[in-house]
C-alpha cells in the first residue's frame, strides 16, 4: 500500500521545492497513520484517508524546516492551472493558465516564527517562544504525533495490523483526545485541501464531497462584455441540473434531528 | 529576497507617515500623495501583491482559491501562538480568561489589511446612527453618543469612496437606506441561488432583499476586472483584483503618484514624542529583518485597527489620554446567526459570499416592536476542510466523543453543512461601554517582547435582548422559504466578529473623547487616527465603508480644514 501510495505521489502535482519525507516516521509508525487515516475517512467504493495522501500529506507539513528551501506551507497563487481561462463569449476556453500553486511563497519573519514553534515546539525558536516561561515549553507537532502514534502502537493488542476495521475504529477511539482529533485534523486537511499540498491524491477528495475545487480563473459567472454567463453544469444563480448526486440518507437525518432537537432548532 | 519597499524607494524626507495599510490607511494615503504630501505608508504584514506599484502591468496577487493556505494555515491573520491577544469579561475575572485566543484577533496582518480578507460588504450607515448620544441616553451603563459628523456631511465622502473602492448596489432597492446623492458606481453582479431560495421566505413574510452593496467589480471598472463568482471570497485575498481592497485601489493610486513609499513587514512598535507629549517626532519600528529603524515626519495617522492602534499608545507610555477614555468603549458587531439547512443542494459556496441581505431587522431607537439589531448578510456555506472540521465536532458531541468514519464519509457527501445550507447574519448595533477596553496584558508578550493587547469585553444586555427578539424571526424566514432544519447557532462569549471599533472615540469635548471632529488627537496636535477607532457607536451596517469614507475626510481635512470637502475629486 506505501508503493501505490508513492506511485501516486509522483503523479500529483506537488509544490516545488517539496518532496515526500523519509525519516520522520519509522514504518511501524506510518503504517499505523495509514491505519486511522482509514479510520478517520474509511476506504470504500472511494479512497479512504490512506490513499487520499494523509502520510505525504502530514509529511511534508512536518518536514518543512527540514532542509534549505522554501518551507512548504503555504502555496503559490493565483491559479493552479486546473481550470481554464474564459473566453470572449465568456465560456470555458482551452487556454489554460500554469500552475501557480506549485510555487512555495517565502515565509516572512514572523510567519516563520510561528510555523517553526507550531512545527518544531519551543526548540525550533531561539528564545523557546514569546511565553515559555508562562506556558511551559511548547511541544511540537512532530513530538505530538511521533508519541501518539508509539503510545497507540504499544497499547494496541492485538496489534493494528491484526485488527478487523472496526477494531481498529474501537482503538482509534481509545486514544486520548488531543492525539485524536489531531489526526483527525490532519488527514481531513490531506484529504479535502489543494493537492498540491500532497493529499487529495487525483482530486479523489473533492471527488467525493461533489466539490468542484478551486475555481479560477473561470470562476462560475463570466463575463462576455455584457453579462454573465453561468456554467451550465455549475450553476451560479439556478439550482444545479440533473438529480441530487447524494440525497440526504436516512443516518445523516438521523444526525441533523439530534442536532438541531439539542440546540433547540426547528424541523419541518 | 522578498521585495518590501514598494513606491518612490528614494523618498528619505516624509511630510506624513500612516500607520497600516487597510480600509483606514489607504484611503487616507490616497488623499495625502494627491494632494502632494510626501507620504511614508508602514505595513507590518507582508505584500502580496505584485506590481501593486508598477504602472505598466496589472496586480498579479498571491492569493488563491486555497482553503488550507487561508483557513488552516493563516496566510494572512495573526498568528495567534507569536502574536497572541488575551481575553476578559471585567477586572473581576483576574488578569484574563483566555489566552491565544483567535476570536479577537482576526484581522488580517498584510498589505490592504482587512480590506483583503473581507468579502468587503459596503453598506452605508444610516442618518439615524449618528445620533444615538441623543436618542438613546437613557440606556443604563451604555455609553452612546452623537458623531460630530453626521450623515449629511459625510455623504459627499461616502460616494467619493464608493467611486475610489467600486461599489456595486442599486439605489432605493434598501428601503432603509438615507438619501444618496446618485446610484452606486456600479449595477448588482448576479444573484447566489441559495438567496433567491431565502428570498422566498423574505418575501412571504413581507421582508424585502436587496442586493448588498459591495465593493466587488460586477463589470470592468477602474482596470480591474469583473467578478467571476469563483466562491472563495469572504476571508480570502481576491485572485483576480476584482475586490476593491484598499491595496489594489487606493493604495496603489497613492504609490504610483511618485509621492507615497510603502514599506511592508514593517511593525511600529512605538510613537516618539516630544517631552510634554503633545507631539509626535517619530515612530520606532521593526524592519523585516528584525532590526529597529526610526522614521521621522511632520503629521502621524494611526490606522492600524482599533486594538492595534490603542496598544501603539500605550507602548508608547500612554499619549493623548487625558481624557480617560483612550481604549475604552470597545465594540464589535453583535451577530445572530441562524442557518437553514435544505433538501436541495443549494450551492452557497458558489458566488461571492454575501449577494444579497435585508435591513428589515435594522430597527429603531426605542421601538419596542422594532428593537435596535442591523442589517442581515444572506450567505451561503463554507468549503471541504471547514465543513470536515464542523462535522467533527458535531460526532464529538452527538457520539459522545466516538468517531464514526461512515458516518463522517456520509456527511461529506451528502454535504448538508455547505451544499445544502444557508445562512442569515444579523450585524447588531452593539452599545459601547467604557468598561470594554484595550489595554496591555501584564504578562503575555509577542514575539518581539512586547507586551500583547488585552480585550476586556463584555456584551450589553440592550444589543443581547435585541438580538433575541428577532431569533424567532431569523427562523420563521428559513422555514418559510423551504428549509428542512433552521437553528440559531450557539454564542461564544468571547467577541467572535470582524468589526472592531471604537477605542479612540471622536468628538468634541476633549473631556469626554480622544479626538476631535477631523481625526486629530486633542492632546496631540500632529497626531490623526483615521480608522474604525474612531467610531462613537458602532451602527448595525458592516463598518467597513465607514472607515474608508471617515479616513477620507480625515485626509480632506489634513490638506484643507477649512473645507474638507473640497478636496474631494468627482
Amino acid at each position: 500500500m506505501v508503493g501505490g501510495a508513492a506511485t501516486l505521489l509522483a503523479s500529483s502535482p506537488g509544490c516545488k521545492g517539496s518532496s515526500a519525507a523519509s525519516g520522520l516516521f519509522s514504518d511501524e509508525q506510518r503504517t499505523a497513520l495509514r491505519t486511522f487515516a482509514d479510520v478517520v475517512i474509511p476506504p470504500d467504493d472511494e479512497p479512504g484517508g490512506a490513499d487520499l495522501g494523509a502520510v505525504p500529506y502530514i509529511e511534508r507539513l512536518l518536514t518543512a524546516f527540514d532542509g534549505n528551501d522554501t518551507p512548504a506551507i503555504f502555496a503559490g497563487g493565483p491559479f493552479s492551472g486546473r481550470q481554464p481561462f474564459p473566453d470572449a463569449s465568456g465560456h470555458a476556453s482551452t487556454n489554460f493558465p500554469t500552475s501557480d500553486f506549485a510555487d512555495l511563497i517565502e515565509l516572512d519573519r514572523v510567519s516563520e516564527a510561528s510555523w517553526r514553534l507550531r512545527i518544531l515546539g519551543s526548540p525550533g525558536l531561539s528564545n523557546g517562544g514569546p511565553n515559555q516561561k508562562l506556558t511551559g515549553a511548547i511541544a511540537s507537532l512532530r513530538d505530538q504525533l511521533v508519541s501518539g502514534l508509539d503510545a497507540a502502537i504499544s497499547s494496541a493488542d492485538p496489534p493494528l495490523a491484526q485488527q478487523s476495521p472496526d477494531d481498529r475504529e474501537a482503538t482509534f477511539n481509545a486514544q486520548p483526545p488531543a492525539f485524536k482529533n489531531l489526526i483527525i485534523e490532519l488527514v481531513t486537511e490531506a484529504a479535502f485541501a489543494a493537492p498540491e499540498y500532497g493529499g487529495n491524491i487525483g482530486l479523489a477528495g473533492w471527488k467525493m464531497c461533489h466539490f468542484e475545487g478551486d475555481s479560477q480563473p473561470l470562476g462560475y459567472s463570466q463575463w462576455d462584455g455584457g453579462k454573465h454567463v453561468e456554467r451550465p453544469e455549475s450553476p451560479l444563480s439556478t439550482a444545479n441540473p440533473g438529480p441530487d448526486v447524494a440525497p440526504i440518507s436516512p443516518d445523516v437525518d438521523q444526525l441533523l434531528k439530534l442536532v438541531i432537537a439539542f440546540i433547540g432548532g426547528r424541523t419541518a | 529576497m522578498r521585495k518590501t519597499l514598494y513606491g518612490n524607494t528614494q523618498l528619505d524626507k516624509f511630510d506624513v507617515i500612516v500607520i497600516g495599510s487597510g480600509a483606514g490607511g489607504g484611503p487616507i494615503a490616497h488623499v495625502l500623495a494627491a494632494a502632494g504630501q510626501k507620504v511614508l505608508v508602514l505595513e507590518a504584514g507582508p505584500c502580496h501583491f505584485d506590481n501593486i506599484d508598477d504602472p505598466a502591468h496589472d496586480i498579479v496577487a498571491r492569493f488563491s482559491n486555497d482553503e488550507l493556505k487561508i483557513e488552516r494555515r493563516n496566510f494572512m491573520l495573526q498568528n495567534e501562538n507569536v502574536e497572541p491577544r488575551t481575553w476578559r469579561t471585567a477586572a473581576g475575572d483576574g488578569p484574563r480568561i483566555e489566552t491565544l485566543t483567535g476570536n479577537v484577533q482576526f484581522l488580517p496582518k498584510t498589505v490592504g489589511g482587512g480590506s483583503v480578507h473581507a468579502d468587503l460588504k459596503m453598506p452605508r450607515f444610516e442618518s439615524q446612527d449618528f445620533q444615538f448620544g441623543t436618542l438613546l441616553k437613557n440606556v443604563q451603563n451604555a455609553s452612546f453618543a452623537d458623531w460630530p459628523v453626521q450623515y449629511d456631511e459625510l455623504e459627499p465622502f461616502y460616494a467619493w469612496g464608493e467611486r475610489l473602492l467600486g461599489v456595486q448596489g442599486k439605489l432605493g432597492s434598501n428601503p432603509f437606506e438615507s438619501k444618496r446623492s446618485g446610484e452606486y458606481p456600479m449595477p448588482p453582479g448576479p444573484p447566489m441561488y441559495g438567496s433567491l431560495v431565502v428570498q422566498k421566505g423574505l418575501s412571504a413574510l413581507g421582508y424585502t432583499m436587496f442586493p448588498y452593496p459591495t465593493a466587488v467589480n460586477s463589470i470592468p471598472y477602474d482596470g480591474r476586472p469583473p467578478c467571476n463568482n469563483c466562491g472563495f471570497c469572504s476571508s480570502y485575498g481576491c485572485p483576480i483584483n476584482a475586490k476593491g481592497s484598499s491595496a489594489v485601489t487606493v493604495l496603489r493610486k497613492a504609490l504610483l503618484t511618485g509621492n507615497c513609499q510603502l514599506r511592508a513587514e514593517t511593525r511600529v512598535v512605538r510613537l516618539v514624542a516630544n517631552g510634554s507629549g503633545t507631539a509626535i517626532t517619530g515612530v520606532e519600528t521593526i524592519d523585516p529583518l528584525g532590526a529597529r529603524v526610526t522614521f521621522t515626519a511632520d503629521r502621524f495617522v494611526l490606522a492600524a485597527s482599533p486594538i492595534e492602534d490603542v496598544r501603539l499608545l500605550l507602548l508608547s507610555g500612554g499619549l493623548g489620554n487625558s481624557s480617560g477614555m483612550v481604549g475604552r468603549n470597545l465594540m464589535f458587531h453583535y451577530q445572530t446567526i441562524a442557518f437553514g439547512i435544505y433538501g436541495e443542494r443549494v450551492h452557497g459556496y458558489r458566488g461571492r459570499a454575501v449577494a444579497q441581505g435585508f435591513a428589515d431587522f435594522r430597527g429603531k431607537p426605542n421601538d419596542a416592536a422594532h428593537p435596535l439589531a442591523g442589517i442581515t448578510e444572506i450567505s451561503g456555506g463554507g468549503l471541504p476542510v471547514g465543513e470536515a472540521s464542523y462535522y467533527a465536532r458535531v460526532l464529538a458531541q452527538a457520539k459522545a466523543g466516538k468517531w464514526n468514519g461512515k458516518l463522517f464519509k456520509a456527511l461529506m457527501r451528502e454535504s448538508p453543512a455547505r451544499d445544502r445550507v444557508m445562512l442569515l447574519v444579523v450585524q447588531a448595533e452593539d452599545a459601547p461601554q467604557v468598561t470594554n477596553i484595550v489595554d496591555l496584558d501584564p504578562d503575555y508578550v509577542d514575539l518581539d517582547g512586547l507586551p500583547v493587547p488585552r480585550c476586556t469585553y463584555k456584551s450589553h444586555p440592550f444589543e443581547v435582548a435585541n438580538g433575541q427578539f428577532y431569533e424567532p424571526k431569523l427562523l420563521d424566514i428559513m422555514m418559510k422559504s423551504g428549509a428542512r432544519y433552521a437553528a440559531i447557532t450557539p454564542r461564544d462569549d468571547v467577541p467572535s466578529s470582524q468589526h472592531i471599533m471604537g477605542t479612540l472615540r471622536f468628538g468634541n469635548d476633549p473631556k469626554t473623547s480622544v479626538c476631535d471632529k477631523n481625526g486629530k488627537f486633542h492632546d496631540i496636535g500632529n497626531l490623526f487616527a483615521s480608522d474604525g477607532a474612531l467610531f462613537p457607536t458602532s451602527s448595525g451596517y458592516n463598518p467597513t465603508m465607514t472607515i474608508a469614507t471617515l479616513a477620507l475626510r480625515v485626509g480632506a481635512a489634513m490638506v484643507n480644514p477649512a473645507s474638507p470637502a473640497s478636496v474631494i475629486k468627482p
